[in-house]
């Protein structure tokens, strides 16, 4: 019986391909080539013993492992948490990571395709301010940008092309304009922007 | 004074003799950016008296991962990627895994020692976990949330016996491949199997069923291996619903281990207790 240490890791995987192409600039990309040691680690072999090897090549990259429910919000957490807006994107991974829990707690979840459109937004607009997020009872993600009474903007992230735009706007002498439409998730800023919406 | 749960009543059957190898449990969650290199050492400091073995290994990746995000981007003031570090001790059968993003403990079968079963590697686990907790709270100001992924893997090494000296006698042990050797035809022949099936058990609960048929690349020996690999996350992505995850894991295995294997085999070879 091996002693397992050496010659046996159980987690362990086998190195598919590597990338090499970012070894080219002298040190700077020593980090890289570690980086590249460990880039596309794909197949796992249980029983590094018993023989043949494994190839290190993975005939099926098209087909993918089976996932649990979770890993979709987990995703989307973490590709927040580790933004380069890093104040801002942690404290909405935190935020989400709370709503989360607290819809699992009352047999509820969010809606897939809401966080996906909520995060792929957030992670564009790195230059938009932090909103206060709620999630409705649909499911779908809020997002509020709240300047006083009378004056926000908020986005609801229906998963869907169009998202809902919401919005009060001061307009001088006691006015304030209020919107409600549908608008492409691409072009949202701009349009609430061009009536006067702010998201700082 | 209440009994350790390794020694609390269990209906489960445990085996005098069974084929397990390696047990191993470990816990993926949000990459930690700020647990550097220097840190590990700190780490180690603590655990040095039992752990005096110290080794680097490249990071795993996980399975489930789209993009391993925070194993390999730049983290500030970091040059090199921070690799898997393995804490061992020679002879003894624990090892600790530790990288930006996962906790593991295993146990790794050696000459002479006995299989502590499923309940105390898991005691020593959280024992374990909860130290270095600690220490990435008071060290890198960090935490382990939010949970990725746990995993639960018994690699099974099954060597010759009474039932299983050739390879065409592996439906001895494992019946639900026979239709395998339905097709030999001939000169043809069944020398080697390497297959994975994956079972839900419950939308945050999978089972990777691993069989291999070869010889031993060491001793030549034929062998069979079979690897029962629980993942998945508890729902709420935390680390209190991890403990509730690995007892459902631990009895989805158990579970299936024993509806795979055959019941001679279980009765005869590795024998109940």
């Amino acid at each position: 019986m091996s002693s397992g240490l050496a010659r046996f890791d159980p987690t362990s995987w086998v190195e598919s391909n590597s990338d090499l192409a970012s070894l080219r600039h002298g040190v700077s990309s020593m980090a890289a080539a570690a980086r590249a040691k460990i880039a596309s680690l794909r197949i796992y072999n249980p029983f590094p013993e018993i023989g043949p090897e494994r190839t290190a090549y993975n005939p099926f990259p098209e087909i993918g492992p089976e996932r649990t429910a979770s890993q979709q919000v987990f995703e989307a957490i973490q590709s927040l948490d580790l933004s380069s807006n890093k104040p801002r994107d942690r404290k909405i991974a935190d935020r989400i990571t709370a709503l989360h829990r607290d819809a699992i707690a009352e047999a509820e979840s969010i809606l897939p395709d809401s966080l996906r459109q909520f995060t792929a937004f957030f992670l564009k607009h790195r230059e938009l301010g932090l909103p206060k997020v709620t999630l409705t009872p649909d499911g779908t993600l809020r997002a509020r940008w709240i300047h006083g009474a009378g004056n926000f903007v908020a986005i609801e992230f229906t998963g869907q092309p169009l998202v809902k735009l919401v919005a009060e706007i001061p307009r001088g002498a006691g006015l304030t304009a209020q919107h409600f439409s549908r608008e492409s998730a691409n072009d949202i800023v701009s349009v609430a922007k061009s009536i006067g919406a702010s998201f700082e | 004074m209440e009994s350790p749960p390794w020694e609390k009543p269990d209906q489960r059957v445990k085996f005098k003799n069974p084929p397990i190898h390696e047990l191993s449990v470990g816990l993926f969650h949000l990459p930690i950016s700020e647990l550097k290199a220097q840190h590990i050492g700190v780490y180690w400091d603590i655990i040095r008296k039992r752990y005096p073995v110290c080794e680097q290994q490249t990071p795993i990746v996980s399975p489930s991962d789209n993009a391993p995000l925070g194993l390999f981007q730049d983290s500030p003031g970091e040059i090199f990627p921070l690799p898997r570090f393995w804490f061992s001790r020679d002879h003894c059968p624990t090892l600790i895994q530790v990288q930006r993003n996962a906790f593991l403990l295993n146990w790794r079968h050696l000459a002479g020692s006995e299989y502590p079963h499923y309940e105390r590697v898991l005691h020593n686990f959280w024992q374990e976990l909860e130290a270095y907790k600690t220490f990435i709270q008071e060290t890198v100001e960090g935490k382990l949330d939010v949970i990725q992924r746990c995993e639960l893997n018994y690699v099974n090494i099954i060597t010759p016996n009474e039932v299983f000296a050739i390879p065409s006698q592996l439906p001895n042990i494992l019946p639900m491949v026979a239709s395998l050797y339905d097709v030999q035809r001939g000169n043809r022949e069944v020398t080697g199997l390497n297959a994975t099936v994956t079972y839900r058990v419950n939308p945050t609960l999978l089972v990777d069923l691993t069989i291999r048929l070869g010889h031993r690349a060491d001793t030549k020996e034929l062998a069979a291996g079979l690897e029962l690999k629980a993942h998945g996350a508890p729902n709420d992505l935390s680390l209190d619903g991890a403990r509730a995850w690995f007892d459902s894991a631990h009895d989805a295995i158990y579970s299936l281990f024993l509806d795979v294997t055959d019941k001679n085999v279980q009765n005869t070879i590795w024998r109940p207790i």
